[in-house]
């Protein structure tokens, strides 16, 4: 179902949020979308939220046409060419209809978008793209994403990127206090791996979520051209 | 034993360095980059791909790649 906001007469923006729920993993990124979505509504932004069977291909051309919308938010799977939503079916493919994104503000969560479909995307007029040049990992120890404490990290460093955007930061802004939030859980995860009273098998996990953390923030990549 | 990778800008050839730089030279001035936890402009990364650092590298390895792809995507006469 695709939920449209009312829309006021003062709205200059609007948003493109593109969330699929189809596993495990992509699960998470869908629940993280709703923080962004009220954040959204409460600034007064036309919310175009497109999830579950809504996200593909050709809806998403379609309310990029009706709606123009300044920023668009993908989470799903992804590879180096395409940004994939239901049931893994590419949206967005590098030398396709990257088009889409021009003039227009990315954001997409999802493994290796950030290397040909930013590029590609990028030399045909995109404003710019915040994403990830290799892996985006998550790291979850509940089934249910409200519930877990170990995603909350994850989730912080990527909402803070699209709160800044979509609060009118420029996209350098978006992606250091973006880094700056995965610097400040990886240091707060060494604390406590390097805590004496620490188990084994609770140092042995909060290595691994260091790790993910850490190569997120490096396979972090953005692309912008100011416009103005 | 010595754990020190060889550096990888060995394996990107001068031709290949040029390609980048070139490349970099027709982007939009006002450009900026986001890469291995920095932010650079178009300016800063010129250097960086100058002086071939691991940024410069990080990033000649992006365009190789984006740049081979493309050219098996286009087609020939």
């Amino acid at each position: 179902m695709v939920i449209k906001t009312k829309q006021s007469p003062l709205i200059k923006e609007s948003i493109l949020i593109g969330r699929c729920s189809c596993d495990k993993v992509v699960r998470y990124p869908f629940y993280w979308s709703e923080e962004i979505i009220d954040e959204a509504n409460k600034l007064g932004m036309n919310v175009i939220d497109l999830k579950k069977e809504n996200f593909i291909e050709q809806n998403i051309l379609k309310h990029l046409n009706k709606h123009n919308p300044r920023y668009v938010f993908l989470n799903g799977h992804g590879d180096d060419f395409s940004a994939m939503g239901f049931n893994k079916s590419p949206v967005l493919t590098a030398n396709k209809n990257d088009y889409l994104l021009i003039g227009r503000i990315a954001h997409i969560i999802s493994c290796k978008t950030g290397n040909f479909l930013a590029l590609c995307a990028m030399d045909k007029g995109c404003e710019a793209y915040l994403g990830y040049k290799d892996n985006f990992y998550i790291w979850f120890i509940e089934e249910d994403p409200k519930k877990d404490v170990i995603a909350i990290m994850f989730q912080e460093a990527v909402n803070t990127a699209s709160r800044v955007l979509i609060n009118g930061g420029s996209v350098k802004e978006a992606f250091e206090k973006s880094q700056e939030a995965y610097e400040r859980r990886i240091n707060e995860c060494k604390e406590k791996y390097f805590d004496p009273a620490c188990s084994d098998e609770i140092r042995d996990i909060t290595g691994r979520i260091i790790n993910a953390l850490i190569l997120n923030k490096k396979n972090q990549v953005y692309f912008s051209i100011d416009l103005a | 034993m010595n754990w020190k990778a060889k550096p990888k800008k060995e394996y990107i050839s001068e031709k290949d360095w040029a390609i980048v730089e070139e490349r970099l030279k027709t982007m939009p001035d006002k450009m900026q980059l986001g890469i291995l936890s920095s932010s650079y402009t178009k300016d800063q990364l010129l250097i960086e791909v100058q002086n071939k650092t691991e940024v410069g590298i990080a990033y000649a390895e992006m365009q190789l790649e984006f740049v081979k792809w493309l050219l098996k995507q286009s087609k020939v006469l």
